[in-house]
C-alpha cells in the first residue's frame, strides 16, 4: 500500500502529516520525496553515514577538435542546455534533461557523455524501526525527477509506504504521486493553502487517483470556507490538525506530537484504516 | 566613433521611444540599434516562453545578431556565461528609453558587467 503526502504550498504539514503518520503505524517504509528540501529526517532522526547511493545522469561533453560548429546539436535540445559561442560549443549541465538527443543528431560524432551526479540517496532503519529512505538534490542542479524516480526503485510493498512528496503540482510532485493507492492533501485555513489545495485537486483529478483533505493549523471557524470547498467537490476533510501551542512547540524541537500525544496515534490510525476502506 | 551595432532588451517595439526591459532571458523584444545612424530593428525574443533555459536561448539570439555589446537590466549566471564566452560587451542600464539607453553609452556613463547580476529564474519573479 502506498500513501503520498501532498500539498500545493509549501509549510503546510506535509512532514508533520508524514512523519507523524509513518510513527503511529507498524511496519512502515518512508521516503523522503522532497528531494529539495528533504526535512523529515529531522523527526525520523535516522543515523545516516557518509555512504549513499549516487544518482548519476549523462551530460555531454563536446569534442572541440571534432566540431565543425553546424549548430545542429544546439538547435535540437528543446531544454536550451547548448549554445553555439563563437565556434564553441558550451553546455549548460544543470539544465540538460540527458535525453541524449545531441549525440545521436551531432553529424560529425564530436558529442560523447559523462556522467554527472545529480543527487543522493541515503537510507537507515530508524530507532523506532521505520525503513526510512531519504532522496537529495545536489546544489545548483536543477531537475528533481531522476532522483525521485531512482528513489522510488526502493519501495518495498511489502511494507506500509509512506512518500512524503514535493509541494507544488509540477513534474516532481507527480513522479513523486504516481502510483499511489491513495493520497493525503494536506492544506491550511488561509487563501493561499486553499488556493493552492484547488490546484493540486485539479492535479489528482487529472491523473485520476483517490485522495482526501487534510487540514492542518485547523481554528474552527477559519476552516469555513475550505470546508465549502471541498463539500462542494465532494471531497472528504479526513482529519484536522488544530493550530496548537504544544504541537508548535514540539514542531520546533524537532520532536513529532504523537510521541508526546498518544491520543494522536490512535487517530491517525483510524485515518490509515479508512483509507484502507477507501480503495476498496 | 563608435560604428557598432548593439543589441537591448526592449518592453515594446516603439522606436527608440521603447522601454528598455530590465530582464534580459524573458524580454519580450531585443532591439538592434546601429549606434551611428539609430537605424533600429526589432526582432521577437523567442525565450520568453521557453520552459526552461531562457537565459541561454537568448544569449544564442544575440549572438547570432553579431553585435558587438548588449545592454539590459539583469544578467543571470547562464546568459552571462555564455555572452562572455562570444565577447560581446554587456552594460546594465535600468528604467529608461532605448534613446537614453544609447545616449548614457555614448557619454560613458554606463557601468561594465563583469559578473552575473541576477540569480537564476529571476526574469520569472
Amino acid at each position: 500500500m502506498r500513501i503520498t503526502i501532498l500539498s500545493g504550498k509549501g509549510g503546510t504539514g506535509k512532514t508533520t502529516v508524514a512523519t507523524n503518520l509513518a510513527l503511529s503505524l507498524e511496519n512502515v517504509q518512508l521516503l523522503d520525496a522532497d528531494v529539495e528540501e528533504p526535512n523529515s529526517y529531522i523527526f525520523i532522526k535516522p543515523e545516516f553515514t557518509e555512504e549513499y547511493e549516487a544518482v548519476l545522469r549523462a551530460i555531454p561533453v563536446i569534442d572541440d577538435e571534432k566540431c565543425t560548429a553546424c549548430k545542429q546539436c544546439v538547435d535540437f535540445c528543446e531544454y536550451n542546455a547548448l549554445a553555439l559561442m563563437l565556434d564553441k560549443v558550451l553546455v549548460f549541465p544543470e539544465i540538460c534533461h540527458s535525453c541524449g538527443g545531441c549525440k545521436r543528431i551531432c553529424p560529425e560524432g564530436a558529442i560523447r557523455e559523462e556522467d554527472r551526479e545529480l543527487g543522493k540517496i541515503r537510507s537507515d532503519i530508524s530507532g523506532e524501526g521505520i525503513d526510512f529512505w531519504q532522496g537529495e538534490l545536489n546544489i545548483g542542479e536543477e531537475t528533481a525527477v531522476p532522483v525521485i524516480e531512482q528513489l522510488k526503485e526502493h519501495i518495498n510493498d511489502d511494507e506500509n509506504v509512506i512518500i512524503d512528496a514535493p509541494p507544488g503540482t509540477t513534474c516532481p510532485t507527480i513522479e513523486a504521486v504516481a502510483d499511489s493507492d491513495f493520497s493525503l492533501l494536506v492544506t491550511e485555513p488561509t487563501p493561499f493553502g486553499l488556493s493552492d489545495l484547488k490546484m493540486t485537486v485539479e492535479m489528482m483529478k487529472e491523473i485520476k487517483q483517490p485522495f482526501g483533505v487534510i487540514i492542518n493549523r485547523s481554528e474552527g471557524d477559519k476552516d469555513i470556507e475550505v470546508e465549502d470547498y471541498c463539500a462542494q467537490e465532494n471531497i472528504s476533510v479526513m482529519l484536522k490538525i488544530p493550530f496548537d501551542r504544544k504541537i508548535a512547540e514540539l514542531y520546533s524541537n524537532g520532536i513529532p506530537f504523537v510521541q508526546e500525544m498518544p491520543e494522536w496515534k490512535e487517530k491517525f490510525k483510524k485515518l490509515f484504516d479508512e483509507f484502507k476502506g477507501a480503495i476498496k | 566613433m563608435y560604428n557598432m551595432k548593439i543589441a537591448i532588451t526592449a518592453s515594446n517595439n516603439d522606436g527608440l521611444e521603447a522601454k528598455v526591459d530590465s530582464r534580459f532571458g524573458r524580454a519580450p523584444f531585443f532591439a538592434i540599434v546601429d549606434i551611428d545612424s539609430l537605424d533600429i530593428d526589432f526582432i521577437n525574443n523567442a525565450a520568453t516562453g521557453a520552459r526552461g533555459g531562457a537565459g541561454v536561448m537568448a544569449a544564442q539570439t544575440i549572438v547570432d545578431q553579431k553585435v558587438d555589446a548588449l545592454i539590459s537590466g539583469n544578467f543571470g549566471p547562464k546568459a552571462f556565461s555564455g555572452l562572455d564566452a562570444a565577447n560581446i560587451k554587456l552594460y546594465s542600464f535600468q528604467g529608461g528609453t532605448i534613446k537614453e539607453a544609447i545616449d548614457s553609452l555614448k557619454n560613458g556613463s554606463l557601468k561594465d558587467v563583469s559578473d552575473p547580476t541576477n540569480d537564476t529564474h529571476a526574469g520569472l519573479r
